[in-house]
């Protein structure tokens, strides 16, 4: 797998972090990923969501991306939520138990609102 | 020949000294007995005449037919012909201030006049006999097609113009010569003489060589053979003038070989004129000829060093290249330095201290003056140059300078900086050899940088194949065997080494305990963590006896000794043959399927990878569950390896195609196993296997009997 296959949008509304991966994270494309999580973090932006509606695969590697920051961010008051996700990569999260440590919504809004709600 | 060449040189030399010791003694009582030339005295002096000059003539040319291979180099030359430059000076001094000899005949002479006049004319002789000696062996070295020829004819002459002469001077001058005769023979002479000229003229033709000589020793052939030109002239002219010093005396003591050696001596006169000549003819080119020359010396040197630099440290390169430029270049002082980060090293200098390159570099001012370039650059007069005038202050010495930028692809990485005392001391042509130069300089480097990193590469793979055969070994190399069940088991790494892990171990209760784990990401970082994760297994497995309090203590481990980012999926069952039943615990690893007569179950319990989160969290939400198993029962546990293989169209193996694929087959655990992988390498067709892939099967009961 090449970079190619793997791409990361982002965008900031308001306070919120939102980036919107597509393609084939893995233990290859998965430092992008990396990447962009530390830059958001380096700005103290907290409020981090993921939305996965293109995203085709992912490996291990990729998941465990985002355990690395969950700590960090969290301390910070904020959260990374995860959101639209296909049924084939949510498989892979229930699998692993994400679903306990990550909030794992179907719609950016949705993840917006549980933000303010907070 | 082959009698006299057995005679040593000392001894035959000494032989010699004594022939020309009994000549002049006989010659001095000659003198004293009788008072006017006799009969006596020219046979005398004829017979030791032609033993002498036989004996040199012999010494010489005997010598140089033994040695017709050896080589004789142009600059060797140069040198011989400078020192027949001194033996026909010391003649002509002879000539000049000797007194002349106003009388005829040896006999009225006083005594000391005599035997200086015997002793300069064998003196005279024996430097003919080196002369003729030294132009016949360089003709020979340098012969073209009628050179044989010449040389014979010439040989021809000079024997003939020795033995008329010794023949008119011995048998007939003394008798009453016929006047008509002696004229004819004169004009013969005198032919033979022309004609010996014009044959050396021709037969010294080839000159090509003084072309290729350097500069200096080209002017300095220049000089000798303008002197050694009017030098012979002039003793050709006092040996065949019969009034002349060396030709009376010649007459009077070589008893009238004096044409014989006039025509030696013209001969090299004739030779003198051509080099002369050619080197007036290729002066201009000179200075050229010498730059090609090393150009090319050093850049052959530099390519064959390149070819060689397997074995050369960079170091070592830059110091051979250096040394390689001052040559080619002709300049007083090259130095090569390199940069790192900011920093300027000297990489090598060649006829300079480093410390004044340091002291330049340490300048704020001028001193990374050469980091910035990009291309080579040539200051024909730093003085004038306002930019750099101040570069003398550290360099009084360096008038003119070339840089030439070196790049490893588009990174400056060092300057070969070339400076001259004079100015304007450099050509555009230095620029380009120092160019090629500087070409050269990233090719030995990319080369040696290449080998090393071919090397690495190698050492890299041998270690990574011990790691491979290591990492096999924590595998377990044959299941255990047991009543009830038949387990099997395959795994493969994506890479050298992989993530996967399967075992079976022996819980507090001696039951058998059955893992298949997964470490997050692939190659050596899981391979690592698989190892440790082994340890961990066999450590905790005697402690507990459910499969759940197996992960829970696992977890415990783990957790704060990975990566925040890496994880374990594990799933553990017990294998309890007292009651047909298997316990079963998972930890975020793909699904237990179990497969019971034609009904198949996927079974999940929950639970989360281990080394994702603290104890508290994990052993809360973890569950296992009991399976009851009846005969014909199968159970598959898989890595993700295997639901994510891909065929070359895309297209995943699924969970589907595992159930799929255990609906349709029924047999004992081994041959279950191949069958399925059989299977998968159907569906990949080919396509590659990108992570790692473990299956472990069990067949529990009635298998027992019939596997195989």
């Amino acid at each position: 797998m090449n970079n190619s296959n793997f791409k990361i949008d982002k965008k900031n509304i308001d306070d919120f972090v939102i980036l919107s991966i597509s393609g084939y994270l893995d233990a290859h494309t998965a430092p992008l990923l990396e990447q962009e999580l530390e830059k958001s973090v380096k700005d103290e932006c907290y409020k981090i969501i993921v939305n996965f509606s293109d995203l085709d695969y992912i490996s291990s590697a990729g998941l465990g991306v985002f355990m690395a920051f969950i700590e960090d961010v969290r301390q910070n008051g904020g959260d990374i939520k995860l959101t639209n996700m296909k049924e084939k990569v949510f498989a892979v999260f229930d699998l692993l138990g994400f679903p306990l440590l990550f909030d794992i919504l179907n719609e950016e809004n949705e993840a917006i609102a549980k933000f303010q709600g907070n | 020949m082959n009698l006299l060449s057995n005679i040593s040189k000392p001894i035959y030399l000494s032989l010699v000294a004594i022939l020309i010791f009994l000549r002049f003694s006989v010659d001095t009582i000659f003198y004293y007995i009788l008072s006017q030339d006799s009969f006596i005295f020219s046979y005398w002096t004829f017979f030791s005449s032609i033993l002498i000059l036989s004996a040199f003539i012999y010494y010489f040319f005997s010598e140089q037919f033994e040695k017709n291979n050896i080589e004789y180099p142009n600059e060797k030359f140069v040198y011989d012909f400078t020192r027949i430059f001194y033996l026909q000076l010391f003649l002509y001094l002879l000539v000049i201030f000797l007194p002349n000899n106003d009388k005829f005949y040896s006999f009225e002479l006083p005594y000391f006049k005599f035997l200086i006049s015997d002793v300069s004319t064998i003196f005279f002789a024996l430097v003919t006999i080196y002369l003729a000696w030294f132009m016949f062996i360089w003709l020979i070295r340098k012969k073209h097609k009628r050179t044989k020829l010449y040389l014979k004819i010439i040989a021809i002459l000079i024997t003939f113009l020795l033995v008329a002469e010794l023949a008119n001077y011995v048998f007939f001058n003394s008798l009453f010569l016929n006047d008509l005769i002696s004229i004819y023979l004169n004009d013969l002479i005198s032919i033979f003489l022309l004609t010996i000229y014009v044959l050396t003229l021709l037969v010294t033709k080839k000159n090509n060589w003084i072309t290729q000589l350097d500069r200096k020793p080209k002017i300095r052939l220049l000089l000798v053979s303008l002197v050694n030109l009017i030098l012979s002239l002039l003793l050709a002219v006092s040996v065949i003038d019969s009034d002349g010093f060396l030709s009376r005396n010649t007459i009077n003591f070589l008893s009238g070989a004096n044409n014989f050696l006039g025509a030696v001596v013209l001969a090299l006169n004739a030779f003198s004129l051509r080099i002369f000549l050619a080197v007036i003819v290729s002066l201009p080119t000179a200075t050229i000829v010498e730059r090609k020359t090393s150009e090319v010396f050093s850049l052959t040197y530099l390519n064959k060093f390149i070819a060689e630099t397997t074995s050369k440290t960079a170091n070592e390169i830059l110091r051979m290249v250096t040394q390689l430029a001052l040559n080619a270049s002709g300049s007083t002082a090259v130095w090569l330095e390199v940069y790192n980060n900011g920093t300027i090293d000297i990489g090598a200098t060649a006829q300079i201290s480093p410390e004044l390159i340091k002291d330049f570099h340490s300048d704020k001012r001028i001193g990374n003056i050469f980091t910035t370039i990009e291309k080579p650059v040539l200051v024909e007069s730093v003085p004038e140059n306002d930019e750099i005038k101040s570069f003398l202050n550290y360099f009084p010495f360096a008038n003119t300078l070339i840089a030439i930028p070196l790049f490893q692809g588009a990174k400056r990485f060092g300057t070969i900086v070339a400076i001259d005392s004079e100015e304007y001391g450099f050509e555009p042509e230095d620029v380009a050899v120092l160019s090629a130069f500087a070409d050269n300089v990233n090719l030995a480097l990319e080369n040696q940088r290449l080998l090393q990193e071919s090397i690495e590469k190698e050492r890299y793979r041998s270690e990574m194949l011990i790691a491979k055969r290591i990492q096999k070994e924590l595998l377990p190399q044959n299941l255990p065997e047991f009543s009830k069940f038949q387990l099997a088991a395959y795994s493969s790494p994506a890479e050298e080494v992989g993530g996967d892990y399967y075992d079976v171990a022996r819980f507090a209760d001696g039951a058998p305990c059955v893992l298949v784990g997964d470490v997050s990401g692939k190659g050596m970082s899981a391979a690592f963590y698989m190892a440790q994760l082994k340890g961990a297994v066999h450590s905790i497995t005697p402690q507990v006896n459910s499969p759940k309090d197996l992960l829970i203590k696992l977890n415990n481990i783990l957790f704060g000794l990975m990566d925040k980012q890496s994880y374990i999926t594990l799933v553990c069952l017990k294998l309890d043959e007292n009651n047909d039943s298997v316990t079963f615990a998972r930890a975020g690893h793909p699904p237990l399927f179990l497969k019971k007569s034609s009904n198949l179950q996927t079974i999940k319990p929950q639970g989360l990878g281990i080394a994702l989160v603290g104890n508290e969290l994990f052993s809360n939400y973890i569950e296992e569950v009991d399976i009851k198993l009846s005969d014909g029962d199968i159970i598959m546990l898989i890595t993700d390896g295997v639901n994510e293989i891909r065929n070359s169209s895309g297209e995943e193996f699924n969970f589907q195609r595992v159930s799929d694929f255990l609906l349709s087959h029924n047999s004992s655990a081994q041959k279950l196993l191949k069958q399925f992988l059989h299977n998968i390498d159907e569906f990949k067709d080919g396509a590659s296997q990108i992570d790692d892939l473990t299956v472990f099967t069990i067949s529990f009961g009635c298998y027992n009997n019939k596997r195989g």
